[in-house]
């Protein structure tokens, strides 16, 4: 798996006055039911601007109105109230379309088709010739890993095939603006981290991504702007690096120097006599993520099984 | 024109005037008649759209900072503010039409007569729909200019995939079992009327397979998409709402054309390699053109000379079905049933000889001879035939003769002669040089197609004779250039006709490919099936628009008995009307005093008529495209004809997916 292939020139694309991707005032949302009661509001006057080229990232609970957010933005839901601009243009416009790679929560695609099908069809939908279709379609499978299985139908693919085959199809196109709910839900830890890589990769070819999620550590890697969600309501929008760092807290590290207990007395002795207190005192744990990275490194170098169970004889 | 064939007299019979482009007042009248209808559905449209998108505003926001509601266009405004206006109009020339009576003077428009006030009414309500249609189709217009085929055909084809990966193909194989048994097995027939019955069992088949398939992926379709979450993925594409629509539409019509050809080419097989009876191969592996004349009954008078009679209009035998008149058989018998034929090809002219076919019903009183059948006797004559006129005798010059005379002399030795014989020529000449030919005696056993064949001199005869003078003749005043005049030979017997049942055959036309002519009403049908079945589906779940889509369809077979029920020739008014004779214990045929209030009822039982009339229009004219009838004849499918009837269908279709537009773009995919 490798992110390379999409490494291409970022396009300039006429900016339309501001040069936010997407504004929204006042943007609410009301599930209502066939007779017009009221069900749910599941956004509630959210202002909301993402710049462009940026990582925008929604946190929130289950049910906080992420998608739902997303679905006003892509004209699949009409507002309730105040409105919601993408690209400049009405979110029900569906020209704008033209521009926006979308990978819903669940690939919602076609079962009796198979992988290549799939793209050519997606890209048939925005007029691509049959050569630029098939170019495409051939680098965006090679990219989400799914040669081997590019003739198998999606009936068979399992949960993070589709989401991979999803993610082509979201950019099939090659959009300016990628939207991407969940995009994580459903990968390995390897598909997790090459997800985050390609994320990023998007953003320095000068797209603009938004993409939800309730995974904290995903949103903080790759995030540069999030907005929180609570219950429909805008709970916190700003820098990610901003909104984590503890100002009130100072963290060291080093290498090459044994944990003594002399070590420790010095390092209070110091950080007393700046005012502080010293909290804790140990060697940092490595996170499972980076654990599991160096296992799967390993054994692709050298395959075989490698931890034997030391049950008895 | 529609055909039906009556399984219970086992004759053919043709019930409405044919719609041709030589009728043009009648096509403007349909014209009309589409105008308001379709322009009061898209009034209502109109209301409902305007109502909930003011309710439901969706903003753009212009460069000076405004909002403008983007669901609402200007023309919109226009088109529902100017059919209100002159639907008010037609408001008050309904008030004021209630004065109206019988002896009101008349105006006559377009061939058909009106009063004032009726005249006002009814392009009132035609130009109000117009505005209306504007106003409701232009947003539709302007959109169908967004579409892109390569988006449609990329819909198109994923429902043709679907249906071929989800096995629906094999459905259409149960139409093998109609096709594998012969279909003497299931009916006692006629030999003769074999084809008939593999036509009409095959087509029926296929009409209830296709359509029920049709129908179902239809109505199935769009709803399948929005519970799988499978159009999110392709409503966040550029595509237009309506693409899908009619990417799925022509997916599914694509699918079942497919199916239909298929089982067209099969049956044509079926017949053609099947034994056949050749009594069958004579009645109905034709397609002819016929030329059809316009009958009247008429009766000898002095001289020999026809003339149009009051008291003889053909007798009614007592049968339920009043389709024929009959005339009663003697040798004596002065009546004739009469067709009269105003132009003809000139081709006919060129010929050696013209085919006439028949057939007739018979009604016998008493059993007859065994082994006879009905004798009928034909004249076929020119206006130059003139019995009493005294012409130059040819055999001694000099002296005059008369016409009737004249022609018995010459004739003598030349009865029944047939084509090919030798004799033939002579029969041609005295055709052209009197304008007459007779064959006398012909027998009709049975309900069954049969032809003599008229000399072409005939035809050069009527041909030398000037169109002024041909448009004068004639019983009843009707014009004709060539008459055919049948008559009942046989005592105590009865003949019945109707004017479809005697015809010139024009040409012959190949069998095989009227055959696929008349899969084109299939096709038709298909049509309709789908496009009512994809619009609901765009607001109903697929369940329910399955049941109302069949529910149309289904009643469309009983379309005519809609529309008398909901013309609502009833006396005494209409329901509101009714309730206040109740009130005032007054009877039903009794006028009421035209009191203001009255007339109010009465008023609004004619709007409320108007409505229902309107109504039904919103049921299919499923009847109009059983064009298989014509093949199982033996009628050639004319191109014309084929193009009427697919006007017919664009008329009918268009509204629907005008509606299938809007409810698709309302339609919030995601709630
Ligand atoms: N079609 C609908 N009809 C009624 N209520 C809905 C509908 N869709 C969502 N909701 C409600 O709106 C609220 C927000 O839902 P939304 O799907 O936006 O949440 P989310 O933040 O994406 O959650 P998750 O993390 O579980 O995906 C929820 O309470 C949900 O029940
Ligand atoms: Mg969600």
């Amino acid at each position: 798996m490798s992110a390379t292939a999409v490494a291409e020139q970022p396009r300039t694309h006429s900016t339309t006055g501001s040069d936010f991707i997407v504004e929204t005032r006042n943007l609410t949302k009301t599930y209502k039911d066939f007779w017009g009661r009221k069900k749910k509001t599941a956004l509630n006057a959210l202002d909301l601007q993402i710049k462009r080229g940026e990582i925008f990232g929604l946190l929130g609970p289950n049910g906080s109105g992420k998608t739902t957010t997303i679905k006003l933005l892509l004209g699949l839901l009409f507002p309730s109230n105040g409105e919601a601009t993408v690209f400049g243009k009405p979110a029900a416009d569906v020209r704008k379309n033209e521009r926006i790679g979308y990978l819903p929560e669940e690939s919602y695609l076609y079962r009796f088709l198979n992988a290549e099908e799939t793209l050519d069809f997606y890209g048939r939908l925005f007029e691509m010739s049959r050569e630029q279709r098939e170019k495409k379609s051939a680098e965006l499978i090679e990219l989400v890993g799914l040669k081997e299985d590019r003739k198998r139908t999606l009936r068979e693919y399992s949960k993070g095939m589709r989401q991979r085959i999803g993610l082509a199809q979201a950019l099939i196109n090659d959009p300016e603006f990628v939207i991407l709910d969940e995009p994580t839900s459903g990968l390995d830890p390897m598909g997790t981290i090459w997800m985050k890589d390609l994320i990023r990769q998007l953003r320095d070819q000068g797209k603009t991504v938004l993409m939800c999620s309730h995974r904290l550590d995903d949103v903080q890697d790759v995030c540069d702007r999030i907005a929180i969600l609570f219950n429909g309501d805008l709970q916190e929008l700003g820098d990610v690096d901003k909104l984590v760092e503890d100002a009130a807290r100072v963290e060291v590290r080093a290498t090459n120097v044994r944990l003594t207990p002399e070590l420790k007395q010095e390092l209070e002795a110091v950080i007393t006599r700046h005012g502080g207190a010293l909290e804790s005192f140990g060697h940092p744990t490595t996170t499972l993520e980076d654990l599991f990275k160096k296992v799967v490194e390993e054994s692709k170098a050298r395959p075989g099984r490698r931890y034997l169970p030391t049950t008895g004889k | 024109m529609q055909a039906s064939f009556s399984p219970v007299f086992g004759v053919m019979k043709f019930e409405s005037e044919p719609l041709s482009f030589d009728n043009w007042q009648r096509l403007a009248w349909l014209g009309i008649d589409w105008l308001q209808d379709a322009g009061g559905f898209a009034m209502v449209g109109l209301s409902l759209w305007l109502l909930t998108t003011f309710l439901n505003p969706v903003y753009d926001l212009l460069p000076n900072g405004k909002k403008r509601n983007r669901l609402i266009t200007p023309l919109m405004v226009l088109g529902a503010t100017v059919a209100s206006c002159i639907y008010l109009i037609a408001l008050a020339a309904v008030y004021l039409s209630a004065d109206d009576n019988p002896t009101t003077p008349r105006v006559t428009v377009l061939g058909l007569a009106f009063t004032r006030w009726g005249m006002v009414l009814q392009f009132s309500l035609a130009a109000a729909g117009l505005a209306a249609i504007v106003g409701f189709g232009g947003p539709f217009l302007r959109d169908c200019f967004n579409m892109r085929w390569r988006r449609i055909y990329a819909l198109a084809k994923l429902s043709f995939k679907e249906a071929v990966r989800r096995r629906v193909v094999w459905v259409f194989l149960s139409i093998l079992i109609l096709y594998l048994f012969p279909a003497r097995w299931f009916f006692q027939e006629k030999p003769e009327d074999e084809i008939k019955s593999i036509v009409g069992v095959t087509t029926r088949g296929m009409n209830v397979l296709l359509v029920s398939v049709g129908m179902l992926l239809a109505a199935f379709s769009i709803p399948t998409d929005i519970k799988n979450l499978t159009i999110h993925t392709i409503v966040t594409k550029p595509v237009e709402r309506f693409e899908i629509v009619l990417g799925r539409f022509l997916g599914y019509l694509g699918l079942v054309t497919a199916a239909l050809l298929v089982m067209t080419g099969l049956g044509l097989i079926l017949i053609n390699a099947g034994n056949v009876s050749s009594e069958a191969e004579d009645e109905s592996m034709k397609a002819r053109v016929a030329k059809y004349g316009r009958m009247e009954f008429g009766k000898l008078g002095a001289n020999r000379q026809l003339v149009s009679s009051d008291e003889f209009k053909g007798v009614d035998i007592g049968r339920e079905d009043t389709y024929r008149k009959y005339i009663a058989g003697h040798p004596t018998s002065p009546h004739r049933a009469v067709w009269n034929f105003p132009s003809l090809p000139t081709r006919f002219e060129q010929s050696d000889s013209v085919p006439l076919e028949f057939a007739f019903d018979i009604y016998r009183t008493t059993k007859g001879e065994e082994g006879t059948g009905v004798q009928v006797t034909f004249e076929v004559v020119t206006q130059s035939w003139n019995p009493g006129k005294k012409i130059d005798d040819s055999l001694s010059p000099g002296s005059e003769i008369s016409m009737q005379d004249a022609y018995d002399r010459d004739a003598k030795g030349l009865t029944n002669v047939t084509p090919g014989s030798p004799n033939w020529v002579k029969v041609n000449a005295l055709a052209e040089r009197y304008g007459r030919y007779v064959y006398q005696n012909w027998q009709i056993f049975d309900y069954h197609t049969s032809r003599i064949a008229v000399p072409g001199g005939l035809f050069r005869n009527a041909s030398t004779l000037p169109e002024s003078a041909s448009s004068t003749q004639g019983p009843g005043g009707s014009s004709r250039r060539v008459q055919v005049r049948v008559k009942c030979e046989t005592p105590s017997q009865f003949v019945g006709v109707a004017r479809y049942d005697l015809y010139f055959v024009e040409s012959e036309g190949n069998f095989s490919l009227n055959y696929f002519k008349g899969a084109v009403g299939v096709w038709f049908r298909l049509v309709i099936a789908i496009s009512i079945a994809i619009t609901l589906s765009t607001y109903f779940a697929g369940v329910l628009s399955f049941l109302i889509a069949m529910c149309l369809f289904v009643l469309g077979f009983f379309l005519e008995f809609i529309r008398e029920f909901a013309s609502g020739a009833n006396i005494g008014g209409g329901p509101l009307e009714s309730l206040a004779r109740l009130i005032k214990n007054s009877n039903a045929t009794a006028d009421l005093d035209i009191t203001p209030t009255v007339r109010a009822l009465q008023m609004f039982d004619g709007v409320s008529r108007w409505i229902w009339r309107r109504v039904t229009t919103v049921i299919p004219d499923v009847d109009r495209y059983g064009l298989t009838d014509y093949v199982a004849q033996g009628f050639s499918i004319g191109p014309e004809f084929l193009l009427m009837n697919f006007l017919t269908l664009v008329a009918y279709v268009l509204p629907w997916l005008v509606a299938a537009y809007y409810l698709m773009k309302v339609r919030e995919i995601a709630a």
